[in-house]
């Protein structure tokens, strides 16, 4: 007997409720503890953000300038939350998790949903900032109109996330005449599991190198080529010409060494997350077979990122706003961004061995803290940076054992 | 010389590997057999360096894997059951790779990586991008980054699976060559039909123990080393490509 459309909704219900459970129990305890602290430091962030802004709109316009101002905050948390399941579900109809869903016999109406559920998810995260925008409301705003906003924002938030859902796995091109005519969710499906196209590449020359230069080599090849690696390189690239450039724009010097600045501290952090990207993703069986050691893996990041920020540094020495004596200081100041920053990423991947996603995520989540801590405490987020960089280099040895890791 | 001696491997409360010792002599074959779980993925990756044992010692060559993890990859080649790549590299790109990392001779290391990509038919995708290829494509990239600086020991875990068989052949021949120069090699497979032919002993792992070990003629086998339906097919191959090449 087939089964029932109930019985395909319990079946679905039951099956994300598991791969709920299994995620929040995956992240073990001290992961959630860290999670929550961060939550909690960007609640707390947003609601002093929002909180004054809001109390002095109050005062000037009164309710109902507030209430709009709120209203509109909230609505922006929405329409991020829209932009992150969008992406999600894009990136969930490229690879489809769970099985061959075309092989199933279950409605396209029914995966869609269940995809669309799963790109949602990282969407949730817009709650955090959103909640704490609410929150600081209270007291300011009727408790009324507060509960309004909060209906307001939580069906728009289900509507919005939905909706873009729903866009984005129409937005694929249909490659395929025959797919056409498919639904949404099997058109996807059908174009998302078919071997990339492939173009040829030129053959390499085989070399007898160091080691750890031919890994470097690897990481060239794979950073220029891959996606995502290379987005963080040339991020990295674009914000250190940004950096030097700085000092060729306006004539304040405070205001163009802050800028330089600005743009160096940004390109050590892109180079921090694709050091931890890169050491993180070495797949294991076709690596770890090799006679390749820690340090290796270490140099073949740790000296090409030295090299390109030392250049950096010295052309920002050798810049002629300032005076020699100040940017012996300005190149000795910037070295502890320029060292910790990009080795802090390297040494998380480098703990991580095959889970480049958590590594990069933990650096994010580092980095972000950092920033939140030095915005309510001046330098307190380098305290907390090296902190998290001396708790990374104590893990690295990690990188022997991958699976203890 | 491959050693495992006394080597035990636990997930969680179910042991996998329970005490498992025994040796695979250069010049030998030795084929590893078993039921699924009974072990012999974790046992190769053990041997292989991919994970560390909870007790016991795998000596390649004499040295240990874990101890002296440089000297004891250096002799090893490994051929995984479910081969990871950077998928951006093509399998040239890879190969060079890991000929620098093995300090290979670049000549000689290119003009072997093109001989063996030929035997096993992957020569005309082989600057392509390893995310285009199929299953068995990648175990034949696997299996040649194992073997391509002639192993002193070669682990196999389930190789040849996903060949097709002119390459199938090809690889067969290839270890046995391998075998021949000096190499200890330890095959892990499913497919008993391949070890009957291709191995000069057989380890059968049962509940994470080796329960017992065979040679050719506890099972009878001759001197045959291809099957009658592998023969039946290289005949159809071969008589289909003459006309190809003319």
């Amino acid at each position: 007997m087939p089964p029932s459309t109930a019985s395909r909704t319990s079946a679905f219900t039951a099956l994300r409720a598991r791969l709920l459970a299994r995620r929040a129990a995956g992240m073990g305890i001290r992961l959630w503890i860290v999670t929550l602290v961060l939550a909690a430091c960007v609640g707390a962030f947003t609601y002093w953000q929002v909180r004054v802004p809001l109390d002095g709109t109050l005062r000037k316009g009164g309710a109902s300038a507030a209430t709009l101002r709120l209203g509109v905050t909230l609505a922006v948390g929405v329409l991020a939350a829209g932009v992150i399941a969008a992406s999600r579900q894009v990136t969930l109809a490229a690879a489809p998790p769970g099985p061959e869903w075309l092989a199933l016999p279950v409605e396209p109406s029914r995966v869609e949903q269940h995809l669309a559920g799963e790109a949602q998810l990282p969407a949730l995260t817009v709650l955090v900032p959103t909640t704490a925008a609410w929150l600081a409301g209270v007291g300011l705003l009727s408790p009324f109109m507060l509960l309004a906003l909060a209906a307001a924002a939580a069906v728009a938030f289900l509507l919005v996330t939905r909706i873009a859902c729903a866009l984005a796995i129409r937005v694929p091109p249909v490659t395929h005449a025959a797919s056409r005519r498919l639904p949404a969710a099997w058109r996807a499906l059908v174009s998302a599991r078919r071997p990339a196209r492939t173009a040829r590449v030129a053959a390499p020359r085989f070399r007898r190198e160091p080691r750890w230069r031919a890994l470097a080599r690897l990481d060239l090849v794979v950073s220029l080529r891959a996606g995502s690696p290379r987005a963080r390189l040339n991020f990295t690239a674009l914000a250190l010409v940004l950096s030097v450039a700085a000092w060729f724009v306006g004539v304040d010097p405070r205001e163009q060494r802050a800028q330089a600045f600005a743009g160096f501290s940004l390109a050590c952090a892109m180079l921090g997350a694709w050091a931890a990207w890169r050491a993180a993703a070495d797949p294991p069986s076709a690596v770890r077979p090799l006679p390749l050691t820690l340090a290796d893996s270490w140099r073949a990041r740790a000296i090409p990122m030295a090299l390109l920020l030392g250049v950096t540094l010295a052309l920002h020495a050798t810049v002629p706003a300032v005076p020699w004596f100040a940017r012996f200081g300005l190149a000795l100041s910037w070295t502890l961004p320029a060292l910790l920053v990009p080795l802090f990423g390297l040494h998380l991947g480098l703990s991580l061995p095959g889970k480049p996603l958590a590594a990069e995520n933990l650096y994010y989540g580092w980095l972000g803290a950092g920033v939140i801590a030095s915005l309510a405490i001046p330098l307190f987020g380098w305290a907390l940076l090296a902190a998290g960089f001396v708790q990374a280099t104590r893990r690295v040895a990690r990188w022997r054992t991958p699976e203890v890791a | 010389m491959l050693e495992l001696k006394a080597l035990t491997r636990r997930y969680g409360s179910r042991l996998a590997l329970d005490g498992v010792s025994f040796s695979v002599p250069h010049g030998r074959i030795v084929g590893l057999l078993g039921a699924n779980g009974a072990g012999k993925s974790t046992l190769l990756r053990t041997a292989a360096g991919l994970q560390p044992p909870d007790s016991g010692a795998v000596l390649v060559d004499g040295h240990d894997v874990w101890a002296a993890p440089l000297a004891a990859k250096q002799a090893l080649g490994y051929a995984a059951e479910e081969p990871s790549f950077h998928d951006e590299l093509s399998a040239h790109e890879y190969l060079a790779f890991v000929a620098a990392v093995r300090g290979l001779e670049p000549g000689i290391a290119s003009a072997r990586a093109l001989r063996l990509a030929h035997a096993l038919e992957l020569a005309p995708r082989l600057d392509e991008p390893v995310r285009g290829y199929s299953h068995g494509m990648r175990k034949k990239l696997s299996f040649l980054a194992a073997v391509l600086h002639e192993p002193r020991v070669l682990l196999c875990d389930e190789a040849l699976e996903g060949f097709d068989a002119p390459s199938a052949v090809a690889a067969k021949a290839e270890l046995r060559r391998l075998a021949r120069g000096g190499a200890a090699i330890l095959f892990s497979s499913h497919v008993t039909e391949t070890v009957e032919r291709l191995c000069d002993s057989v380890i059968v792992l049962h509940e994470g123990r080796v329960a017992r070990e065979l040679g050719r003629a506890d099972w009878g086998a001759g001197d045959d080393t291809t099957s009658p339906l592998e023969r039946a097919f290289l005949e159809l191959i071969g008589a289909a490509r003459a006309p190809e090449s003319r």
